[in-house]
C-alpha cells in the first residue's frame, strides 16, 4: 500500500474578503506526479505555499509525512525540493556556487554535497556552463539552475510551481524529461501549471483547481470520462440549413450541432463510429464538405464544462 | 551552517560592483577630489608672504625713522615682512594701480598709508589682509613714535630705561594648547568622509533582510522553507558583511593616509577600531531599513540613500559649518546622527586622544547598533505569512 505524502483537509485561506483558498481537499501518494491545474489566480500556489507552511491559514490541517507541516518542521522541510515560479537564485554566485549553496542549506556533509551538486548539475545539461553566472544564462537554462537549485539535495517530495513559464521549447521538454526522471528516481512530485498539455503530459493524477476548489481529481482518462464530450467533429463546408442541423442532431450519440465560421460543429458523447454516422448522413443528402476534423476532449474541455470558461481565460 | 552561510555571504558581497563602488571607490575618489580641491587652501591663508609697498617722500623731507625702520624690516634673512621700493608720488601710485604694491607709504614728518579700495568681494582676500597688516604696522609705528619723541622731549634721561622697557615687551595673554595635536581644519572633511562610507556599509545589509523575507524575494521564500534557524543565518550573513565592509573601509583609509597623505593626528590602529564601530553601526542600520515593512526593494533603497545623505549632510560633509549650525537649532539631532558620532569620534582621537567623549561616542554607536538590529531581527522573526 502506497503511503500518503501530503494530506490536505477543509484548507480555507482568506485575504480579508477574498477567498483564495475554499475548503479544498487533497492527498498525494508516494510516487504520484500530481498536477494542480487551474487558471492564473486559482489558487495553486497559495496551496503549495501553505503546503510549506510559509502563508498561515484559516482552517483545516496540513499533514507531509504523515506529520503536521510548521514552519520549524526542520526534519520535514528537509525532505522537500521547492521550484520557485520566480527564479530565485544568486546574481553574484555562478552556477556551481548556486546549486552548492542550496544544497549546502540541507547537506552539511561536503563530500556528499559536492557529489550532490554534480549530480544535479548533470541532470540538468548545465555542465558547460558551471562558471556562468546567472545572468548570462538564457530564460531556459535560468530556468534548469533555479530546478537545480531546488533539486540538487535529492529531496523525497519535490514542489514545482509552475517551472515552464516564459521557457522555450526546447528547453520545456528538457525539463518535462527532467520531472519525469525524478519521479522514476522515486521523488514524489507536485506540478503547478496552467499549460494543460504539460499536465496531461507527465502527471499521473491531476487536481483541477477554480477560485480556490478542488473541482475534480483522478488520472487524465478519468477526469475526461466525467464529462459528457467525448469527440468533437468539426467539418468544413458550405452553410447547412437548420433542418439538417435537427436531422444530424437525432444521430446516435450526437448531443449539439453547430456551424460557425465555415464550419460544422458537433459533439458526440461516448459511442462509437460517430464520424461514420456523420459523414454517410452528408453524402446521402448531398451535402458537399472539405476537411474533416475528429478531436478526442483535452483538459480545456473539461475545464470548460464543470466550470463554463475556458483555462487559459 | 553558520560557516557555510558566512563563505557565501562574503563571496556575494565582495562581488557585487554596484555596492562595493559605493563603500570602496567613491569615498576614494571624493577623497581625492578633496585632496585636490583643498590642498592648497592651508597654503594659502596660513603661510605668510612679503609684503610689496611703495615709500615716497621729498628729499630733505624723509621722516629718517620711519626709513630705519623699514630698512630694517625689508633687511631680514627669512621671510622679510616687506619689500620696500623708494620711488616718487606717481610711480608708486602706477605700481598700487598694476598691483605690483599693496600700500604706499608717504614718509614725510606726517606718515600716512595709502591703499587701493577694495570691492565687498575682497574683503576675505589676501589682498584685504596685507592691507589690515600695513595699516596696524603704521599705528603701531605712529604709536612707538609719539611716545618716543614725548620721552626725548620732557625726560631725556629715562630714554635707556624706555628702551630696556620696549625690549623687553611683556605678553600679560598666554597661549595654552589643550593637546599635543596641530589639527589642520580640512582633515574634518576626511573625518565626515570616512563616517559616510561607514554608513554606506549599509547598502549590503539592506539585501541581507531582503533575502531573508519570504515576502519580500523569491530568494527569501527559498531560504524560508530550507530547515535551518533564521537567526544563525541572518548571523552568520551579518557578520560576514561587517567583515567585508571592513576590510572595504580599511583600504579608503590606508588610502586617505599613504596615498594623500592625510594627517589624521592618531594612531592607525585607533582610526581602524573605530571604523569597526562605524561599520556596525552602518551594517545595522542597513539591516534595519530592508526589515521595514513589505515595501519594494527600490523604495527601501531610497529611503537609505536619503536617510544616509541627510546624515552626511547634517554632519558637516558638503558645508563644514553644518553641525554647529545644527547643534545650535536642534541638538538632538546631532546626538542621534551616527555620521556625527563617527566624525566626532575621529576628532575626539585626533585632538584628545582617548577621553570620555571618545568613548561616549562609541557607546553611543555601538547602542544605535543593537537597537538597529534588534528591531530588525523582531521584524523578520516571523516565520509564516499573511500574505506573499
Amino acid at each position: 500500500m502506497k503511503k500518503t505524502v501530503i494530506k490536505i483537509e477543509n484548507l480555507v485561506k482568506r485575504y480579508k474578503d477574498l477567498i483564495a483558498i475554499d475548503h479544498f481537499n487533497l492527498q498525494i501518494e508516494e510516487g504520484d506526479i500530481l498536477g494542480l491545474l487551474g487558471p492564473n489566480g486559482s489558487g495553486k500556489t497559495t496551496t503549495i505555499n501553505c503546503i510549506l507552511s510559509l502563508l498561515s491559514f484559516d482552517k483545516g490541517s496540513i499533514e507531509v509525512f504523515g506529520q503536521t507541516m510548521r514552519p520549524d518542521s526542520y526534519d520535514l522541510k528537509r525532505q522537500i525540493g521547492i521550484v520557485m515560479q520566480n527564479v530565485a537564485v544568486f546574481e553574484s554566485l555562478n552556477v556551481y556556487e548556486n546549486i552548492d549553496y542550496f544544497c549546502g542549506l540541507y547537506i552539511t556533509d561536503k563530500k556528499l554535497r559536492k557529489q550532490y551538486v554534480e549530480d544535479a548539475i548533470a541532470f540538468v545539461e548545465l555542465d558547460s556552463f558551471r562558471k556562468f553566472y546567472p545572468k548570462k544564462l538564457s530564460g531556459g537554462l535560468l530556468r534548469r539552475l533555479n530546478i537545480a537549485c531546488g533539486i540538487a539535495h535529492k529531496p523525497k517530495l519535490i514542489i514545482l510551481d509552475e517551472p515552464t513559464v516564459a521557457v522555450d521549447p526546447q528547453s520545456r521538454n528538457k525539463i518535462l524529461e527532467g520531472i519525469v526522471e525524478l519521479n522514476r528516481q522515486g521523488a514524489t512530485i507536485i506540478y503547478t501549471s496552467h499549460y494543460m498539455e504539460e499536465v496531461e503530459q507527465i502527471c499521473t493524477r491531476i487536481a483541477i483547481m477554480d477560485c480556490g476548489k478542488n473541482i475534480a481529481i483522478g488520472t487524465a482518462d478519468e477526469l475526461k470520462k466525467m464529462i459528457k464530450n467525448s469527440e468533437k467533429i468539426s467539418i468544413e463546408m458550405t452553410p447547412v440549413s437548420e433542418a439538417d442541423k435537427k436531422n444530424i442532431l437525432t444521430l446516435p450519440h450526437v448531443y449539439d450541432v453547430s456551424y460557425d465560421h465555415g464550419q460544422l460543429l458537433v459533439q458526440c458523447s461516448a459511442g462509437r463510429h460517430n464520424l461514420v454516422h456523420i459523414l454517410g448522413y452528408l453524402q446521402q443528402h448531398e451535402l458537399s464538405f472539405g476537411r474533416v476534423y475528429s478531436e478526442l476532449p483535452t483538459l480545456n474541455d473539461v475545464f470548460l464544462e464543470m466550470t463554463g470558461k475556458e483555462l487559459r481565460d | 551552517m553558520f560557516l557555510h552561510e558566512f563563505v557565501y555571504e562574503l563571496k556575494r558581497v565582495l562581488r557585487q560592483k554596484e555596492e562595493l563602488f559605493w563603500v570602496l571607490l567613491f569615498p576614494m575618489i571624493l577623497g581625492t577630489m578633496f585632496h585636490f580641491a583643498f590642498s592648497n587652501l592651508s597654503n594659502s591663508t596660513e603661510i605668510f608672504h612679503t609684503i610689496p609697498v611703495a615709500v615716497c617722500a621729498e628729499e630733505k623731507k624723509e621722516n629718517q625713522a620711519f626709513f630705519q625702520v623699514l630698512d630694517a624690516l625689508s633687511q631680514t634673512k627669512d621671510t622679510p615682512f616687506l619689500s620696500v621700493t623708494r620711488t616718487d608720488w606717481e610711480t608708486a601710485k602706477q605700481l598700487l594701480k598694476d598691483n605690483s604694491v599693496r600700500g604706499i607709504f608717504f614718509a614725510e614728518e606726517n606718515v600716512t598709508l595709502t591703499c587701493a579700495s577694495l570691492d565687498s568681494s575682497d574683503v576675505n582676500s589676501t589682498l584685504a589682509i596685507e592691507q589690515s597688516i600695513l595699516e596696524a604696522f603704521l599705528k603701531e609705528f605712529l604709536s612707538n613714535n609719539t611716545v618716543f619723541t614725548k620721552i626725548v622731549s620732557q625726560n631725556p634721561e629715562k630714554m635707556n630705561d624706555i628702551l630696556s622697557l620696549m625690549d623687553n615687551r611683556n605678553i600679560y595673554g598666554k597661549q595654552l594648547t589643550l593637546t599635543e595635536s596641530n589639527l589642520d581644519n580640512v582633515v574634518q572633511y576626511y573625518f565626515n568622509l570616512i563616517a559616510m562610507a561607514c554608513l554606506f556599509t549599509s547598502f549590503p545589509a539592506l539585501q541581507i533582510a531582503l533575502k531573508n523575507q519570504a515576502n519580500l524575494s523569491a530568494l527569501g521564500a527559498r531560504k524560508s522553507i530550507s530547515p535551518n534557524s533564521k537567526a544563525i543565518s541572518v548571523a552568520a550573513q551579518l557578520l560576514s558583511c561587517i567583515l567585508s565592509q571592513f576590510f572595504c573601509l580599511t583600504v579608503n583609509v590606508l588610502y586617505l593616509i599613504y596615498i594623500l597623505k592625510v594627517d589624521f593626528q592618531t594612531s592607525l590602529f585607533m582610526i581602524l577600531f573605530t571604523c569597526f564601530i562605524g561599520c556596525i553601526m552602518g551594517v545595522s542600520f542597513g539591516y534595519f531599513i530592508g526589515a521595514i515593512g513589505q515595501l519594494s526593494e527600490g523604495t527601501k533603497m531610497g529611503i537609505l540613500i536619503c536617510t544616509s545623505m541627510l546624515c552626511c549632510f547634517l554632519s558637516g560633509l558638503m558645508i563644514n559649518t553644518m553641525r554647529s549650525l545644527v547643534k545650535s537649532i536642534c541638538p538632538f539631532i546631532n546626538v542621534i546622527n551616527p555620521t556625527v558620532r563617527i566624525s566626532d569620534s575621529f576628532l575626539t582621537l585626533s585632538i584628545y586622544g582617548i577621553n570620555e567623549r571618545y568613548f561616549q561616542n562609541l557607546f553611543a554607536l555601538l547602542l544605535i547598533s543593537v537597537i538597529f538590529i534588534s528591531a530588525g531581527c523582531l521584524m523578520i522573526r516571523r516565520k509564516t505569512y499573511a500574505s506573499l
